[in-house]
């Protein structure tokens, strides 16, 4: 049970003088319970290759298999796909639109038929799972606050019950503290059997949670594999398009003055051997 | 898959030619002209002589002839229906019948004459747009009502809304797409069921797009507020509009010219 991305490309405006080649060539294994993390910079295609996963978009060549099911098949399994994959977009005014919490989490399982006994219950605890109170269930989407109704979008994705969840940019635009407690539910989904992509330009983000890392450069892979390895990567040569994060680049200049501190992004740590190779 | 392919809405072909040269406010008046000039037209044979004129147009201003035809594609529709009616409620002289319908000698003229009334009204209005941009079109019409200015017309306030409303079309385009895909995921269905249930499918696009639009509408509001904007009092261009001898002529030209088509038409 995965998404398998094989040989991947895509195309825009196919034919015309606007065309261009926003993938090529890319593939990429999503298991069930695996947090797999894409990162590149703005144009490299991460977008492009998230609404590849649920059929949004259907590939120029090479092929998307969602559970062995390719994206290209039938309507019927078309929006099974789009059941199975829960795809989150960057901007929650593109999709709030009901009179109420209620009927904006309601309104994916009713796409799909659930019962709408179903739908209470899955909708209590999507809410709850995502920290919002039932009292909002009556107010209007639109009175959240920013980071309530990002997180509400989220809640409205999982209230279908996928099997994944692709994320497009997900902390972008909340403060470090909601951040946080994103990433803590993010991670507890994947405990339970989830599978989650996360689109990000944020490569500390990636290094810090994902299993594996797909790095995209202008619609090409130019690294597929776990954080430690891109790490090792990175400190032999630049891969392109991603430089070290802060902490590692402070990390490595401490190295080349002769401390003997590890490669990591947990400062605690750092701050304690730092301080041992002081004193000793 | 793009969803919405963008509309060709009154699309600008950008090009060096006499006609694009042209001051803004000559072509409108021109086309003024032009389409009085049309709608005087009585005989059908006389489009011969219009749809040779729309060639030797295409010609100056180095528009392809096909994008200039492409621009009658909304109206075909509405062009058949006309001829249509006029073809079999006009009554007259009866050519060809069949039951209760009948076509008439004077149908077959009016329906001629409606049908390619409507067409070249379109072509020749169409030129307007293919050969001037947005922005010179809507500086050309504020100029043009300015002396109504002085009986409460807001000349330059509803130039402003032409100029923003056409440079927002392509954004809000983009929008609703992002809006339908979101939907889209989430299991919306916009293509089956009957006519009410697609229109009700299209709710969750809709309030979205028109939130987002109001969202638009303030923060564009403030940012032209940031920078001192006062409405049209004293405000000076970048690229004021010249009336040169060459716009004296072609508006001359083009008067002439439809002033024989009619005269021309009048005598038969």
């Amino acid at each position: 049970m995965s998404i398998r991305v094989d040989s991947l490309c895509h195309v825009y405006h196919s034919g015309t003088p606007l065309e261009t080649q926003a993938l090529s060539g890319v593939d990429l294994l999503v298991e069930r319970g695996e947090w797999v993390a894409v990162v590149g910079q703005t144009g490299s295609g991460k977008s492009t290759l998230a609404q590849h996963l649920n059929a949004l978009l259907l590939p120029s060549s090479g092929w998307v298999k969602v559970d062995n099911i390719p994206t290209t098949a039938g309507a019927a399994e078309l929006r099974e796909i789009r059941r199975k994959v829960g795809l989150v977009f960057q901007y929650p005014e593109h999709q709030l639109f009901a009179e109420s919490v209620r009927e904006e989490m309601a309104f994916g399982p009713r796409n799909w038929k659930f019962p709408e006994e179903e739908i209470e219950r899955s909708t209590w605890k999507a809410l709850d799972l995502l920290g919002l109170s039932q009292d909002l269930l009556d107010r209007s989407p639109l009175q959240l606050s920013g980071g309530q109704k990002r997180r509400l979008c989220i809640a409205s994705v999982l209230v279908s019950k996928p099997d994944y969840l692709v994320l497009d940019e997900p902390t972008a635009g909340l403060d470090a503290n909601r951040r946080n407690e994103l990433l803590r539910i993010l991670k507890k989904l994947v405990e339970e059997g989830l599978g989650v992509v996360h689109v990000t330009h944020d490569l500390e983000l990636a290094l810090t949670m994902a299993d594996r890392i797909l790095v995209l450069e202008k619609g090409k892979a130019v690294f597929c594999g776990t954080p430690e390895s891109l790490l090792d990567e990175l400190l032999e040569r630049p891969v392109r398009g991603l430089c070290l994060p802060p902490l590692l680049e402070f990390v490595s200049r401490l190295r080349s003055y002769g401390y003997s501190v590890p490669y990591t992004l947990d400062s605690e740590l750092l701050a304690d051997c730092l301080e041992r190779e002081i004193r000793s | 898959m793009k969803f919405l392919n963008h509309l060709t809405l009154g699309q600008y072909v950008p090009a060096d030619s006499p006609v694009h040269r042209l001051d803004p406010r000559c072509k409108i008046l021109s086309v003024v002209v032009l389409l009085a000039g049309i709608f005087l037209m009585v005989h059908p044979v006389a489009f011969l002589a219009w749809g040779g004129l729309l060639l030797v147009l295409a010609r100056f201003s180095r528009v392809p002839f096909r994008v200039v035809l492409q621009g009658a594609r909304p109206v075909v529709m509405l062009v058949i229906f006309t001829a249509g009616i006029h073809l079999f409620l006009t009554k007259g002289v009866v050519l060809w019948e069949w039951g209760p319908v009948s076509v008439t000698r004077e149908g077959v003229t009016m329906a001629l004459r409606m049908g390619l009334r409507l067409f070249f009204l379109v072509l020749f209005a169409g030129f307007l747009t293919l050969t001037t941009s947005p922005m010179e079109l809507s500086d050309g019409l504020e100029s043009l009502f300015r002396p109504f200015q002085r009986f409460g017309f807001p000349a330059h306030e509803m130039a402003m809304m032409m100029t923003i409303s056409l440079r927002f079309i392509p954004t809000l385009f983009d929008e609703t797409d992002r809006i339908l895909r979101a939907q889209l995921a989430r299991g919306a269905d916009l293509e089956h069921g009957g006519l009410f249930r697609r229109l009700k499918a299209f709710i969750p696009v809709l309030v979205p797009l028109f939130v987002i639009v109001f969202q638009r509408a303030e923060d564009l509001a403030l940012a032209m507020e940031a920078r001192c904007y006062q409405g049209g009092s004293g405000r000076t261009r970048m690229n004021p509009l010249e009336w040169k001898k060459s716009d004296t002529f072609a508006i001359a030209g083009v008067i002439g010219i439809v002033a024989f088509f009619v005269l021309l038409d009048l005598k038969g």
